[in-house]
């Protein structure tokens, strides 16, 4: 299988054909990271696709021999800053008050035993800061390698092993607090 | 390894990413109540998250993409270029001069060109400005004839962008598109054809095309692109090709896709 180097090489060549082969392997992970760091479906829908337009956009920026996902999540986090900025000017900003009200729609997916838990968990991830949230994100929910979360913080892995220790102990009392 | 060291090595040896000899050391670090204790936490915690189930996406996100990607392909190849990239072009072309279409192409962009500034120049009054402007239009339509046919995929996708962008067409044109859109060597080109001849969907005969593409594409994302296309006026050929293409088909990306895809499977 090729790989994504490659195929990002080729993007960044001009075979823009080939970003629908990155977009078909990355586009129901990456809806999932924002689903989990927003709680918003339908902005991460759109969020999702603006990465792949974004990744077009500066596709003569990527160095052949990167490594693709830590480059598509530093776009990503762009790309969801940038849209909270526009919120934040355009006063459409949702509060964790909203965010909870749209948690009781993921209630009928979970299983009877676990779903308050999960929904105390997602709730105390809101008041996390974005770093924290994507640290816990990447590395547990879904289960990227220390040195790829690294590369994605500019940080060592080490760091990144620490911040995301630290973060989870602060997820834990917060947790707490709400249960 | 320190009592310090737990931060560094506590979720890695949770996600089981330590070397053995690291995980030797680790659990010696477990003798320590606190510890320990604090590994619970952890664990209970990151157990708790790692049931959080992941959603599928949007049945409409991807054709929304590929159409978006589509267009965005057009207005590349439409843009105006920047000095520094007409001069590169320039010294393409130059190096090319061997071959006698691209010459004959070149000569005949040059006179359409002078024929364009020579009209400028004398044009006065609405009648004039009239017949200009349907000499211009027949002049776009003459180049885009010579774009579809030019053997440089870049040429024939300017003239599939002309295409696009226009309310109808000449018969002559049309059956150029339809020869491309079961021809042309560019999977990259036969999808662009396709969503710039759907436009004209209505007309059985681009139906059939369509329908007859469909079932010779062998480019699975042409394929996918066409099925898409397909399936708003001929659904049964359209769920009748995805389940061939998902029974042929070993890659798992592109299974996924299908899998998701709104077209139900029979």
């Amino acid at each position: 299988m090729i790989s994504d180097q490659d195929l990002m090489s080729k993007v960044s060549a001009g075979n823009t054909h080939s970003i629908g082969l990155l977009f078909e392997r990355y586009h129901a992970e990456l809806y999932n990271f924002f689903i989990k760091t927003t709680g918003d479906r339908e902005a991460s829908s759109d969020l999702t696709q603006t990465v792949f337009y974004r990744i077009l956009r500066y596709r003569k920026s990527y160095k052949k021999d990167q490594r693709f996902r830590p480059w598509m999540y530093q776009i990503a986090r762009n790309v969801r800053s940038d849209e909270y900025k526009s919120r934040q000017k355009e006063g459409e900003l949702g509060s964790v008050d909203e965010y909870s009200v749209s948690l009781k729609d993921q209630r009928a997916e979970q299983t009877e035993s676990s779903e308050e838990r999960i929904e105390q968990l997602q709730l105390a991830m809101q008041y996390m800061s974005e770093e924290k949230k994507d640290l816990i994100t990447y590395s547990i929910l879904m289960n990227l390698p220390s040195e790829e979360v690294a590369e994605i913080f500019n940080i060592t892995p080490n760091n990144a092993r620490v911040r995301l220790h630290r973060a989870l102990t602060e997820l834990k009392e917060v947790y707490h607090k709400i249960s | 390894m320190k009592k310090e060291d737990f931060e560094i090595y506590a979720i890695d040896y949770l996600k089981g990413e330590l070397r053995p000899d690291q995980v030797n050391e680790f659990e010696r670090l477990l003798t320590d109540q606190e510890l320990r204790q604090q590994l619970e936490d952890l664990r209970g915690l990151t157990d708790l998250a790692s049931s959080w189930k992941n959603e599928t996406p949007p049945a409409n996100m991807r054709s929304e993409f590929y159409t978006s990607l589509a267009e965005h392909q057009q207005e590349e190849v439409a843009k105006p270029l920047s000095m520094v990239e007409r001069f590169d072009a320039f010294l393409g072309s130059l190096s090319q001069y061997k071959n006698i279409k691209r010459l004959a192409f070149s000569s005949i962009l040059l006179l359409i060109g002078g024929l364009v500034g020579y009209s400028l120049r004398g044009s006065s009054g609405n009648a004039e400005v009239v017949q200009l402007s349907e000499q211009i239009a027949e002049m776009q339509v003459n180049i885009a004839k010579i774009q579809l046919k030019s053997y440089a995929p870049s040429d024939r996708m300017k003239g599939i962008t002309y295409v696009s962008q226009q309310a109808s067409h000449s018969d002559e044109l049309l059956e150029t598109l339809l020869s491309s859109l079961i021809d042309d060597e560019s999977a990259h080109i036969r999808i662009a054809t396709a969503q710039a001849l759907y436009k004209f969907h209505r007309h059985s005969e681009i139906q059939l095309a369509l329908e007859k593409a469909l079932l010779r594409e062998k480019d699975s994302f042409g394929k996918m692109n066409l099925i898409s296309l397909v399936e708003t006026f001929n659904p049964e050929l359209a769920i009748k090709e995805k389940n061939r293409l998902l029974d042929g088909t070993r890659n798992p990306q592109l299974r996924e896709a299908l899998e998701s895809n709104k077209i139900k499977l029979n």
